[in-house]
């Protein structure tokens, strides 16, 4: 029985392990050139005092504008089909397995030879979903290795795109994607339809968890800040948490805004008639105010005004210092980034978890139904 | 729900009342049958009769809805044992069509617990079939030889076939049934045959013992030589047959001049008076049966 | 011995065999000693179920026609039953004689063959009626 999965499936993992081997040989050299890079400038900014401004100077020096170390344009690419892996392997490994074979009508061959259904189906699943966590792990380790520079340089792994694409969670989407894949073919049986329903689903699973259930993990930790010369708009402000040493503290940021005295939330549409001002700031409009953003220590510098005038979501304009009279305050709710890899286990474990469902069905489906 | 039916040693295959639905559809109602270890019976029946549902309960595939069902002295289950004894070739003669026949073959000796791979080989290579060329290349004729193939090599005690020469020309036809008819022999009684076929005419060369299914009921179930024995055509003048209690009739055909009927006697001595009695073949007393069927089912629908 | 199945006759294939043994024997084709065709032999000539031709040899064997050689094979026997050649020659030739006439009173060949067969149906009833079956 192992034999058939070989011969059966042999192409397939030659194909992964192609995929795998190229990646290896794109990731590790680029990798090693921002590490030392990184280290070059670390050196030289400490002669300098000039240390709190890396990522600025980086940035000048050509990095792309996500301060990512990038391959100038191929980079987004590259990013999306990380972030589709699993969803490819849902698709194009898990349906096919069972599709393949009702399509061909030679599960009536297989199962009639001497080996049972149920340890045919067994010995299928085993293989498939142990190379799948495979493939799925070598990509995130590949990634998290490749990505060590501007982790350590942002401390930005919490945030969405990047916490898909590192750790070991990727493990899990891909084993889930599989199932699920494997499910739904065997319940349709037809290739196309299969495959649509399950992107469909996986998609709306992934954004679904990233939104509304990764940030529930743990309950956050809260943090109030008033508005000062280090926290006008843009920010967050966290590299003031007292958890977190300065300059190296960022964390994911699950919700936070304006909020008044009594704990209202500024409406950015109608605020207080006395703050309205009438000069628009020429504002940099860095950053967004509202969940699942980070921005590192504050890299303004020093002397930002805390008079500053901004307008949101085509608003009045706002004056901050007249909101800070009024008792304004920031409010923000965050995950510490020491609580990183908690996370990256219990998302693993949430998806490993629903993968039992259609793990179950696929059996069901296929020894409880007639042939 | 099954029964293991007390069947006697000499039977490879005994049913009761068997019947299997799918949802509320009964593909098979009634079925009753017995086929004895060595024989080659024909099961024969129009599309839908349930001939395929019924070659499924009996390899196992499916589980029975109601009635007793038998096979080798036990009742059909997908486990090794069972399995080993049974050889199956499905209807369209699956087979992966990237792999070559020796892969095939190759699949065949890690799957199964008597496979004897110089059978295999050897068979086809008689038939000058090339075992190196992807199966999915071969004309219908040869890739129908490949799955037999693989269905004997298995060295089965059952052997079971669903409409294997239905696409076939009628020289691959002839192939595939002297292949079929050199195995049974080869096996010297050890080996027993159901084999689902529209072909009438070739049935009767190759096989001893025919079943006819309608309507998922058995109409016959008899050997071949028996039943062109007992059954007969009689002709006489326009009117109605006079019944008999030696006799029934099959189907009746009236013009206005003359009647034609096919009856079956029980009593092979039987004389009917003004009655001139012919021989029938295989392929009418089949299509007999199918038409009373037919008939039958018309009159329940008030269609006639 | 090449034997020849026909499928739309009604008759039995075991007793087609029969037939064609018999009409060999009778006509000289097959001398005794003869070795017939094995089982398996015939099964591939001609796609039939093995044990029609075993059932065939049997019934031949019974009648006297042939003999099993245990380890060796099947013959004819060295004395065929039925007639003679030399009778069955004659008869033959007065049946040339007949067709001949026949011929001659513009008879064709289906008429000649409905002839025969009423004969034959006729010699058939008298024989029922000897024989107390009814």
């Amino acid at each position: 029985m192992n034999w058939l999965i070989w011969k059966q499936h042999r192409k397939m993992f030659v194909i992964l392990a192609a995929f795998l081997a190229l990646y290896a040989a794109l990731a590790i050299p680029m990798g090693l050139h921002f590490w030392h890079i990184y280290q070059h400038a670390l050196a030289n900014c400490s002669k300098t005092d000039t240390c709190n401004q890396l990522s600025g100077s980086l940035l000048q020096s050509g990095w792309d504008n996500n301060l990512n170390p990038s391959l100038q344009g191929g980079a987004n690419l590259v990013v999306l089909l990380l972030l589709a892996a699993p969803f490819l392997l849902g698709m194009f490994i898990g349906v096919p397995l069972i599709t393949r074979e009702y399509n061909a009508g030679t599960n009536l061959l297989i199962w009639t030879r001497s080996v049972s259904r149920r340890r045919w189906l067994t010995t299928k699943l085993v293989w498939i979903l142990v190379m799948t966590a495979l493939f799925a792990g070598g990509i995130a380790a590949l990634t998290t290795w490749w990505s060590k520079t501007g982790n350590v340089l942002y401390l930005n792994r919490f945030d969405p795109v990047k916490f898909d694409l590192q750790g070991v969670a990727p493990v899990g989407y891909a084993i889930f994607a599989v199932s699920l894949g494997m499910a739904l073919g065997a319940w349709l049986k037809r290739t196309m339809v299969a495959v649509g329903i399950s992107l469909a689903v996986l998609l709306a699973v992934q954004i679904a968890v990233g939104v509304a259930v990764r940030p529930r993990y743990m309950a956050p930790l809260v943090r109030n800040v008033s508005i000062n010369q280090n926290t006008t708009p843009g920010g967050n402000d966290l590299a003031l948490s007292p958890q977190v040493p300065p300059g190296s503290g960022a964390a994911w940021a699950v919700s936070g805004g304006l909020v008044s005295k009594t704990g209202q939330p500024l409406n950015w549409s109608t605020p207080p008639r006395k703050c309205v001002a009438t000069h628009p700031d020429q504002g940099d409009g860095v950053g967004s105010v509202g969940p699942h953003t980070a921005v590192a220590s504050t890299d303004k510098g020093p002397g930002r005004q805390a008079d500053a005038i901004i307008s949101r979501n085509g608003g009045p304009a706002v004056d901050f210092q007249c909101l800070n009279t009024l008792g304004y305050y920031w409010d923000t709710k965050y995950q510490p980034v020491y609580r990183y890899w908690d996370f990256q286990w219990m998302e693993l474990g949430l998806y490993l978890a629903m993968s039992i469902i259609p793990v179950g069905a696929t059996y069901w489906l296929v020894l409880k139904r007639d042939a | 729900m099954e029964q293991t039916v007390k069947s006697k040693a000499s039977e490879a295959v005994h049913t009761r009342g068997l019947g299997k639905c799918y949802g509320s559809f009964w593909a098979l109602k009634d079925c009753t049958i017995s086929v004895p270890r060595g024989s080659v019976t024909a099961l024969v029946g129009p599309n839908g009769a349930g001939k395929t549902s019924l070659l499924k309960l009996l390899v196992g595939l499916n589980s029975s809805s109601a009635g007793e069902i038998a096979v080798l002295g036990q009742t059909p289950s997908e486990t090794t044992n069972y399995l080993s004894s049974i050889g199956y070739l499905a209807q369209e003669i699956p087979l992966y069509n990237q792999f070559t026949a020796l892969e095939h073959f190759a699949i065949g000796k890690h799957m199964d617990t008597n496979w004897n791979n110089e059978l295999a080989v050897k068979r086809l290579q008689e038939l000058r079939i090339p075992l190196d060329r992807r199966v999915g290349k071969l004309s219908g004729g040869q890739r129908a030889q490949v799955g037999l193939a693989m269905a004997l090599a298995k060295r089965p005690q059952l052997l079971l076939l669903d409409e294997p020469v239905a696409a076939l020309d009628p020289l691959a036809r002839m192939d595939f049934l002297a292949s079929l008819a050199q195995a049974v022999t080869d096996a010297d009684g050890e080996l027993t045959v159901i084999m689902s076929s529209h072909l009438l005419a070739d049935l009767e060369r190759v096989c001893d013992r025919v079943i006819i299914l309608a309507a998922g009921e058995t109409q016959l179930c008899d050997d071949v030589d028996h039943v062109l024995k007992s059954h007969k055509l009689l002709v006489g003048h326009s009117g109605e047959l006079p019944k008999h209690e030696g006799m029934s009739v099959i189907q009746e055909v009236r013009s206005s001049t003359a009647t034609h009927a096919i009856v079956r006697l029980n009593n092979l001595k039987l004389a009917i008076p003004g009655w001139h009695v012919r021989d029938v073949d295989i392929e009418e007393v089949v299509l007999a049966y199918m038409g009373q069927s037919r008939d039958m089912a018309a009159d329940e629908r008030g269609e006639r | 011995m090449i034997f020849h199945i026909s499928s739309r006759t009604g008759v039995p294939p075991y007793l087609q065999i029969v037939h064609q043994v018999k009409q060999d024997i009778r006509l000289g084709l097959v001398k005794g000693g003869d070795k017939l065709p094995a089982v398996r032999e015939v099964v591939t000539m001609i796609a039939i179920n093995p044990n029609t031709v075993v059932k065939a040899y049997r019934e031949l064997e019974n009648q006297g026609f042939i003999e099993k050689r245990a380890g060796i094979g099947t013959f004819v026997t060295k004395q065929p039953a039925g007639p003679s050649p030399d009778v069955q020659s004659a008869l033959l030739d007065k049946l040339e004689v007949w067709m001949e006439e026949a011929k001659n009173a513009d008879l064709d060949e289906e008429a000649v063959e409905a002839l025969f067969h009423t004969a034959q149906r006729n010699k058939r009833g008298d024989q029922r009626g000897t024989d107390g079956k009814k």
